[in-house]
């Protein structure tokens, strides 16, 4: 039954308390927000609004408050908006969105809003820490980065290498990435280096690599200004992506014809907006895709001239596994197909065939392939996580290629394929740095030797330094790191105690073979927990620095205040253990200064004149970021396209210049559906899936250090379908037991509320560490892009 | 059901004039004004809406520039 609510009741913290208020007494609810946001604004800007004096016109609020404001791209998300960063007495005062900014025009997200208070969490680390005696103890720094460098040492003379890694992040800095990159590869001589990022994207990467033979989207967000039609591919953008969410909703209001389609699972914020809304059943993406492909193919409503002139077909390895610990995979090759041979494969793609697959009517199917087919509508589809965390991600990113190379809506302002992403330089470190184990800078790769001789040479190092082969994608090095293999890690700027699949395992492992671990972090996480060393970093703009969001722009940022304690950049520790480890002709730049401008431009050396020339670090500090190439000083919005792409030459109309041994052709693929490794069944019935919500970043380490986002969201939930939850007999707010083949949890219910899941399917934010759903997840992933799909297990549901 | 808090820059002596201007928009309201700025809540259906809505007040005559603050939905507490 539920509570009356008092107005002058105590206030009871419970979640269950919170929701039945919730749902009675919305009229008080909303004089409430109204009242605590004001209060939050007024906090703001009270100085301004209430100052009673008579200031000119021309005076402004800066002025007024005596603030020094300057640019910096936003720490979170990969959007990539610019703040303002308003900073008085060394210490930032306040944020605005940047208007100069054709990011995000001036608006800012909920978190963006509080960048500035994520520096100044009660916690924040000051001093090094070493563990002695089983507990973290502040050290000097000198001590930290010695014993750091000695074990590492130790490790390479009795294991080799490869008994050493690195393991960084999609946060890092271009200079960060590029410091630790040469460190590995260059200095250490080990490919043992990953990044955070094989969680959030690497599917993106190998669909577009396998498709296009270069990574990275060819439109803008131009794109979202423009395009008639937009689609999402299980992204809740409205919650992910707000700031880019709300520029497609100011298009659909300006233009009536814009329409939104959502393919989900779960009815979101992005449903909500939506005009037509797709549920289907997880995994059947794939058919769905295909459907779409054979309506156009099998209805003749393809661009016969772009498929003629810029594309070639091919099939790969079909069943190629799950990437499960101890299972053989089968080699992945591909071979040459014809479009009869394409075309015949889609054959078993009906619409009907796919109904009952995916669950989604087929009208709505074939209007949507109407869409895409439509000549006259221009086309976006989007995606981030749904996608890309999925054992099939490479081939869902392909197929969704196939539908733009069929139709040729590709490469043209408001007609394209793009894949957001989740971290602020994914892409302008992790991808084009390529701090990943087959990775060199600017798309080259390990296996390539005239990439390894290219590398070797710009470094001055000797040839046959970078080893030839990968070593261990994030997966498979964490399974070594548990397993005792890889002796010594330094974790940098993430949080993988929180965020690998089957967390527990890895966790087990670790404490058991022990080996020594270094984070490099701002605040506790469960990942400095299991630290043998803690080195305080300094973050966003204690620093100097330059990140790369989606649509290929790279931003820089000075320094704006100072680090606390002995906190310095990732680059920084880097170089200074570098040196330790004899390597310190690599790095031959002295200052924080002249290391972030010295570090990004040897690193623009490898981009100039291969597609992903970026600009010179001066003239970044005047821009609000350029979109690559930047060629003879000019962005590129849209790359592959005569006329936009500086790259394709005159007549060539498009150009796919990353596949060159194909005639700069794009790829369509045959890819089939094939059912996830794990499904419901009579133990466990239901789906689990994971994601994230608008008020918190990632595994929370800053947003719920942030006092008004973190009341906002406290913790985490479970939401259930409403029907599920009538049959389970649970109410909103009850205790909710989730137990899947690795771990339980249990945690509040959430029924009617934000989002609505499909009957038989539960998801649960990852943000909250206390409440952590990775315990419960597989770390089965997709065999090409080695990315785990969170969006998938099974999972049985039971009152608390 | 959305709320979100705006701060709302206008020329400084217009605040009374905009108050009444976002007011008569529905749907929001001014609870504070001074020295050229508002700061306005807004309370909308739907997500969608409360985008127009912002997006409606962007748009308003004078309007030097609209910072969103916060915004919550019926989840969010």
């Amino acid at each position: 039954m539920k509570k009356e609510f008092k107005k002058d009741t105590e206030i009871n913290n419970s979640f269950a308390d919170k929701l039945d208020n919730l749902i009675q007494t919305k009229i008080d609810r909303k004089n409430f927000l109204k009242k605590i946001g004001t209060a939050y604004a007024v906090a703001l800007a009270g100085p301004l609004i209430f100052n009673s004096c008579k200031e000119s016109d021309e005076e402004t609020f800066l002025d007024k408050l005596s603030i020094k404001w300057e640019k910096a791209p936003c720490r979170f998300c990969g959007v990539g908006c610019s703040a303002m960063v308003g900073v008085r007495d060394g210490k930032i005062v306040a944020i605005a969105g940047d208007r100069k900014s054709s990011v995000n025009k001036g608006l800012l997200c909920i978190k963006g809003y509080h960048l500035g208070e994520i520096l100044y969490g009660e916690d924040r680390f000051h001093n090094a820490l070493i563990r002695k005696n089983g507990k973290l103890v502040e050290s000097p720094l000198e001590e930290a980065l010695t014993l750091v460098a000695s074990r590492f040492k130790e490790s390479i003379a009795a294991n080799g290498a490869d008994s050493v890694a690195i393991y960084g992040s999609g946060q890092w800095t271009i200079q960060d990435g590029y410091s630790a990159l040469k460190l590995m590869k260059g200095g250490i001589g080990t490919n043992n280096i990953e990044a955070n990022a094989r969680l959030c994207m690497a599917s993106a990467v190998t669909g577009f690599m396998t498709t296009f033979g270069k990574d990275e989207p060819m439109g803008c967000y131009d794109d979202l200004d423009i395009g008639d039609v937009f689609v999402f591919w299980g992204n809740n953008m409205a919650e992910t992506h707000p700031v880019l969410f709300s520029r497609i909703m100011e298009n659909k209001r300006i233009n009536p014809k814009v329409q939104l389609v959502d393919i989900t699972v779960r009815q979101t914020r992005t449903s909500d907006s939506s005009d037509m809304v797709l549920y289907f059943n997880p995994q059947s993406d794939l058919a769905i895709a295909n459907a779409i492909a054979r309506e156009i193919v099998y209805n003749n409503r393809y661009n016969h001239s772009f498929v003629e002139n810029h594309t070639f077909f091919k099939s790969g390895t079909t069943n190629i596994g799950f990437g499960l610990e101890g299972v053989a995979e089968p080699a992945i090759t591909d071979k040459k197909n014809s479009f009869e041979q394409y075309k015949k494969s889609l054959d078993m793609y009906t619409l009907e065939y796919v109904q009952k697959i995916s669950g989604v009517s087929a009208e709505k199917i074939q209007k949507l392939a109407s869409y895409y087919a439509d000549p006259n509508i221009k086309i976006v589809s989007l995606w981030c996580m749904g996608m890309n965390q999925h054992t099939r991600g490479t081939w869902i990113n392909n197929l969704v290629y196939n539908i733009h190379l069929l139709t040729g809506k590709i490469s043209q302002p408001g007609n394209g394929p793009f894949s957001l992403t989740g971290q602020p330089s994914a892409c302008g470190t992790v991808r084009e740095v390529g701090t990943l184990t087959h990775g060199l800078p600017a798309g080259r790769n390990v296996k390539n030797p005239e990439d390894r001789a290219f590398t070797e040479n710009l470094w001055g190092i000797k040839s046959g330094t970078i080893p030839a082969k990968p070593s261990a994608h994030t997966i498979a090095m964490f399974r070594k790191l548990k397993d005792g293999k890889i002796k010594a890690i330094m974790i940098q700027t993430t949080n993988p105690m929180v965020t690998l699949p089957d967390r527990d395992k890895f966790l087990k492992g670790i404490q058991k073979n022990k080996p020594f671990i270094v984070v490099c972090d701002v605040y506790p996480t469960p990942t400095t927990e299991i630290a043998d060393v803690v080195l305080p970093a300094a973050m966003w703009v204690e620093r100097a620095g330059c990140f790369g969001n989606s649509e290929r722009r790279t931003q820089q940022w000075n320094k704006m205040v100072e680090a606390p304690g002995d906190s310095h950049p990732d680059s920084w520790y880097n170089i200074e253990i570098g040196r330790r480890l004899g390597f310190g002709n690599l790095f031959p730049w002295k200052t924080e200064e002249e290391q972030a401008e010295g570090l990004y431009e040897e690193y623009r050396k490898f981009t100039i004149g291969v597609g992903k020339d970026i600009a010179p670090y001066k003239r970044l500090q005047k821009e609000r970021g350029m979109r690559w190439p930047v060629v003879n000083g000019k962005e590129t919005l849209w790359r592959y396209r005569e006329g936009s792409d500086p790259y394709v030459h005159k007549g060539e109309g498009f150009s796919f210049y990353g596949n060159k041994i194909l005639g700069n052709r794009a790829v369509i693929w045959e890819r089939p559906y094939e059912a996830p490794p794990e499904v419901p069944d009579s133990e466990y019935p239901f789906w689990l899936c994971t994601g994230r919500v608008i008020e918190h970043w990632h595994t929370g380490s800053m947003t719920r250090r942030v006092e008004q986002i973190h009341k906002a969201m406290p913790h985490a939930y479970v939401e259930l379908n409403k029907d599920d939850a009538k049959n389970l007999k649970i109410k909103n707010g009850d205790d909710v037991k989730l137990t899947s083949r690795r771990g339980s949890l249990v945690l509040p219910a959430m029924i009617d509320g934000r989002a609505k899941p499909k009957k038989g399917l539960v998801f649960v934010p990852f943000f909250d560490e206390s409440l952590l759903i990775n315990k419960l997840t597989l770390d089965a992933h997709c065999p090409i892009s080695k990315q785990p799909d969170y969006k998938k297990c099974s999972v049985k549901v039971e009152r608390g | 059901m959305i709320v979100s808090i705006l701060l709302v820059q206008v020329p400084v002596g217009n605040e009374d004039s905009m108050r009444d201007n976002i007011n008569n928009l529905g749907g929001v309201e001014v609870t504070e004004s001074g020295n050229g700025y508002l700061v306005a809540a807004t309370d909308s259906e739907t997500s969608e809406n409360d985008y127009k809505l912002i997006e409606e007040i962007k748009r308003l005559e004078n309007i030097i520039n609209v910072s969103l603050v916060m915004t919550a939905d019926e989840s969010c507490i």
